[in-house]
């Protein structure tokens, strides 16, 4: 069955970027005018860095928290959707993560590379003082490796899971002076799941050997909870926006006695090719534009 | 603006957010500091949680770490805490278990020190061998007179390559019986017993069986899960014909479980001594100063569910050592005894 779950991955993955890939076809210049309606809906992308801090409890490996510089590439995309298009929009979040950690003592190196993509659909409203809030779901992969190179039989922390997330955000666009800007904050909640995790003291020889019970978990709120919060203030130039922003991600998992804890905080910088479209620019005669961030 | 009815809906959702930050902190792990005593409970503990032969063995943990623990003061000094925790950990009696620093890495040696070596490497480069062999895949190999094939292997690390072995076993196959000698092999990778067992057999055997421990209590193991052993694909070379292999009390870890297959395959013979043991899988951990710990964490069986963590025994018979006089002066009383086995053989029918 974890065979059979860990092939399907590239699979799913493949799936959403291409179904995104064909939505994100469509940049604020070419954006889709329905027919008699007269709006455009663009896809917003935001392709972003990020630099920052993990500190990971893994006790399949160590019972030490390890500690060290993360680095990240991330992008989102995200569109009004055709059928309803002041109500509903659809998100894309991909990304890859890189960490090297070392224990307390600095005399053992982990290093970590995760990657993650979600695709997902959200309900929005206008709340009070024009803040949009959004609500929605995801699914979405996420999977990588923790190798502590000095270990024997257990050298590495496998991460792999399949799940359905909860997607909050809330965004408010002001000006200050000449600026343009949108502050942002986008709250996504992995809920249910499937997830990948040994047993306590199991080998991965014994994994080879094809014992493959056991390994696949289903997962909640209690045994593998993970938040990913993104708060980031964009500027708006008009062809082009700047993002700055702070992400914390928390990961935890408990199966079998393991206890695996991953905290990240990092800075995000980032470009939105394209702008905002909160700057005000010649805009196309009758063509009302909904923006998925605001 | 006042919040109005359509939003207030929203607020139930505070809810669920708030209960998973409280869910999330639910499983602690224990924290060690990084002092006298921070380090050796740290050590005690991940030895208590994981480490597998407990029961086979009749030890004590509680009662050990008791003894030595009363050994730190306040004037210990690291690196006598570092032979502290090395001489609790030597009460394993487990050539597995290692503590390492970046000064030196303990190592229980009295699985072999107390034995004899019954094996010298010059004596048999020189007196059996005649210093000429042929040598692949860190295997030493040459037809002995009388038309015995022979191959040395004296460590699993070396990966066997396939290629080489069709090439060793098709220079060897006119010979009326195989040696494999394996004494003084400390072990390393399992995968290369696959690659030798697939030579030997023309279907799958159940070679042996290995659990895994699946909490923190001492009897907390999984069930056994067989370890299964495939022909080698066809085109490969084969041996069907009798084989011996030679083992010693410095047969360790992966060579103890290649004799403990071996030693299930009708066509087998074990000459020499017993091997050293080593039949659990270790797993590595650490304490907060950095020192890393090696132990057994997944023991292996043999095909009768049988324990080969003590070693493997010769088959009935074929216990046979050499003295450290008999060596020296140019004698291997276990490989001439193998040779002795094998010399009347008839030649297989076709190779004649």
């Amino acid at each position: 069955m974890i065979a059979r779950f860990l092939r399907a991955i590239p699979v799913v993955a493949a799936l959403m970027l291409m179904s995104f890939g064909v939505a994100a076809a469509d940049t604020v210049e070419n954006a889709d005018t329905l027919a008699g309606k007269g709006s455009s809906r663009p896809v917003t992308g935001i392709y972003s860095l990020e630099i920052g801090r993990t500190s990971l409890l893994a006790t399949y490996l160590s019972p030490l928290h390890y500690t060290g510089a993360h680095y990240g590439v991330n992008g989102e995309w995200s569109k009004a959707m055709p059928f309803n298009p002041e109500k509903v929009m659809m998100h894309f979040d991909g990304g890859f993560e890189f960490c090297s950690l070392l224990n307390p003592a600095h005399t053992a190196r982990m290093m970590g590379l995760t990657g993650e993509f979600r695709w997902g659909m959200s309900w929005r409203t206008t709340l009070p003082y024009k803040i949009l809030l959004t609500a929605g779901g995801s699914v979405g992969i996420d999977g990588g490796a923790y190798y502590l190179l000095r270990n024997s039989n257990n050298p590495v922390q496998a991460m792999a899971t399949a799940s359905l997330a909860l997607r909050l955000s809330g965004a408010k666009s002001f000006k200050v002076g000449k600026m343009y800007l949108l502050l942002r904050d986008v709250v996504s909640l992995p809920s249910v799941s499937a997830f990948f995790s040994p047993e306590y003291g199991e080998t991965y020889y014994e994994i080879y050997l094809g014992n493959h019970k056991g390994l696949a978990h289903a997962g909640w709120w209690g045994y593998n909870f993970c938040i990913d919060n993104r708060l980031t203030l964009s500027v708006d130039f008009g062809r082009t926006a700047m993002t700055l922003g702070y992400r914390f991600n928390a990961h935890t998992q408990w199966s079998d006695h393991l206890n695996t804890k991953i905290f990240t905080h990092s800075f995000m910088i980032g470009v939105i090719p394209g702008g905002l479209g909160l700057k005000p620019r010649h805009k196309k005669a009758n063509v009302e534009t909904i923006h998925s961030l605001y | 603006m006042p919040i109005n009815k359509k939003h207030r809906r929203l607020l139930p959702l505070l809810f669920p957010i708030f209960s998973m930050l409280v869910c999330s902190s639910c499983h602690e792990s224990p924290e060690y500091p990084n002092n006298l005593y921070g380090n050796f409970d740290a050590l005690w503990e991940i030895v208590d949680s994981r480490y597998c032969f407990f029961s086979e063995k009749g030890i004590d943990w509680d009662e050990i770490g008791e003894t030595y623990r009363k050994k730190i003061t306040a004037e210990t000094t690291p690196t006598e805490l570092f032979f502290i925790c090395a001489d609790m950990l030597d009460e394993l009696k487990d050539g597995h278990v290692n503590l390492s620093s970046r000064f030196t890495t303990s190592y229980y040696r009295q699985w072999w020190t107390d034995y004899p070596q019954d094996f010298s490497l010059r004596t048999l480069e020189e007196y059996y061998l005649k210093f000429d062999w042929l040598s692949t895949s860190g295997i030493m190999y040459t037809q002995l007179p009388g038309e015995i094939a022979y191959m040395y292997y004296p460590n699993f690390s070396t990966t066997v390559g396939e290629t080489s072995l069709d090439y060793i076993l098709a220079i060897l196959h006119n010979s009326r019986g195989l040696i494999i000698d394996i004494r003084d092999n400390g072990g390393g990778l399992l995968t290369n017993i696959d690659t030798f067992v697939g030579r030997f057999i023309d279907r799958e055997i159940c070679g042996g069986y290995i659990t895994h421990k699946t909490g923190p209590g001492h009897e907390d193991f999984s069930k056994p899960y067989p370890i299964t052993y495939k022909p080698a694909k066809s085109g490969r070379v084969k041996w069907t014909g009798p084989i011996i292999l030679l083992t010693n009390r410095s047969c360790y870890s992966a060579a103890n479980s290649f004799a403990s297959v071996m030693k299930s395959l009708p066509n087998v013979k074990i000459v020499g001594a017993r091997t050293g043991g080593g039949g659990g899988l270790p797993f590595s951990s650490e304490v907060p100063i950095g020192w890393g710990v090696r132990f057994s964490a997944s023991p292996v069986y043999n095909s009768d569910m049988e324990c080969i963590e003590f070693g493997i025994d010769p088959s009935p018979g074929c216990e046979v050592h050499c003295t450290a006089e008999e060596l020296a002066d140019g004698k291997d009383r276990i490989l001439e005894f193998a040779i002795n086995q094998l010399k009347d053989l008839p030649l297989p029918e076709n190779k004649k």
